[in-house]
């Protein structure tokens, strides 16, 4: 009986643990207008996250027997900070993530798969029998604390990659740490601790959505008119009277004919999946679900195709008209995907 | 430089657009079609046979409307869409979303 009931209250304290952070993932992932992310691939993150877990354990374990207590200021959130936003970190390097929107929740996910763990292994070692609030704490508080560090990482990393490359992961490694330390440093009563978390991480999550939208919207519709300019002076002949056409007919004092045939080809390929791309963000920013597009895997087969008969240096010369993005590369693995 | 006229015919508005439709012409056309559809008109219909450009924000404008019109148990539907503008909706392959008509009386004769 009592076996029976100490199961039922574990089960309760576990469910209250993880409910606000699986209702605070979920609303992030509604928020999200042009569904940059598939559930498959926020699912993928919360089992990652999982994962990171398992890994930090050890890793306390035998920092706190070095360490002590004081390990949970500094050492514990270094530790578990690296481990949760290593995903978000290979994201951005194979441009998987494009806007801090998609950072966001894929950081949030990952917290939130690796407080489930946390919670797991806090729950087998607490007596079965311990008050609510702890639970109310661990939920509202704790893992929704694992899940904001680690999209703020995510979000600050994605934001500073453009102009600081690999580099931009240290601030935002940086920034999670501080404010995981801060939390566990016990500055505040658990209650407060709790209450300032559940105040301000919706509201600066609002904040950066709103703002990635803004800046997705003015990307999309700004790259979008371009190639529709660049499609439609190529359809109509007046390409080569473009600056763009001018600078590609100067590269024939370069390159073979061919090549720079086959650079104008991508030129135009490129515009076109680009294109296609950006109308199907549109689809769905206004709820539609775009068809299956069965030229898709040709097209992406046939740029393949010309990016390798240019090479190396005749795509360095081509820089000027398709200049390596991270944003046209996430777009294109999307394409890919 | 876009000009829009609207008449009603029935249930439906009809909107013609003349021109080219870029951020600022797009507002003024989902004004018009929110207009009309205020008005009763529960389907829309779009005279394209004169609108020879079309930016990204045009574009966005009609799958607004579209969305608007289907979630009200309406429909857009474009007439004369051809050219340049044929050319955005087929390349960001949103024309498939659309019922397409050769005259406004087709169009008309389809809703009903």
């Amino acid at each position: 009986m009592i076996g029976g009931a100490a199961q039922r209250l574990s089960l309760a304290a576990l469910l209250l643990s993880l409910a606000p952070v699986v209702a605070f993932l979920l609303g992030l992932v509604a928020l999200d207008t042009y569904r940059l992310l598939t559930v498959k691939r926020v699912v993928a993150a919360v089992l990652i996250g999982c994962g990171a877990a398992f890994v930090c354990y050890p890793l306390n374990t035998l920092g706190f027997a070095d360490w002590g207590g004081q390990f949970a200021y500094f050492g514990a959130p270094a530790v578990e900070e690296i481990a949760k936003a290593a995903f978000v970190f290979y994201c951005i390097a194979r441009n998987r993530v494009g806007f801090p929107v998609d950072a966001a929740v894929i950081g949030f996910a990952l917290g939130s798969g690796f407080s489930l763990v946390e919670n797991l292994v806090y729950l087998y070692q607490l007596p079965a029998f311990s008050s609510p609030l702890v639970w109310l704490v661990r939920g509202l508080g704790t893992a929704t604390m694992h899940g904001g560090t680690t999209a703020i990482v995510a979000i600050v990393t994605v934001a500073l990659a453009a102009r600081w490359r690999w580099i931009a992961a240290i601030p935002a490694l940086m920034i999670g740490i501080f404010l995981h330390g801060l939390y566990n440093s016990g500055v505040m009563p658990a209650l407060e601790r709790t209450a300032l978390i559940m105040v301000t991480l919706p509201g600066l999550l609002m904040a950066v959505f709103w703002q990635s939208e803004r800046m997705l919207a003015r990307w999309l519709h700004g790259k979008l008119d371009n190639d529709l300019e660049t499609l439609d002076k190529m359809d109509s002949g007046s390409f080569l009277e473009s600056p763009a056409g001018v600078y590609l007919s100067s590269l024939r004092g370069s390159f073979q004919p061919e090549i720079v045939t086959d650079m104008f080809c991508l030129l135009r390929l490129s515009a076109e999946l680009s294109a296609k791309a950006k109308g199907e963000l549109l689809q769905r920013e206004l709820g539609f679900t775009p068809a299956e597009d069965p030229e898709r895997g040709e097209l992406l087969r046939e740029i393949d195709t010309l990016e390798r008969s240019i090479g190396r240096a005749g795509r360095s010369a081509l820089g000027p008209l398709l200049p390596p993005s991270a944003r046209d590369q996430w777009e294109r693995m999307r394409m890919q995907q | 430089m876009m000009t829009i006229d609207k008449a009603t015919r029935g249930n439906a508005g009809i909107v013609t657009v003349d021109g080219r439709m870029d951020a600022d012409a797009s507002t003024d056309f989902e004004a018009a079609c929110t207009q009309l559809t205020a008005r009763g008109a529960k389907h829309v219909v779009a005279d394209l046979t004169a609108l020879t450009y079309i930016s990204s924000m045009g574009l966005r404008a009609f799958l607004a409307v579209a969305k608007a019109r289907q979630e009200a148990g309406g429909e857009l539907v474009l007439v004369g869409l051809a050219g340049f503008v044929k050319q955005v909706f087929d390349l960001t392959r949103v024309t498939s979303l659309f019922r397409l008509c050769d005259s406004v009386e087709a169009a008309l004769e389809a809703l009903k």
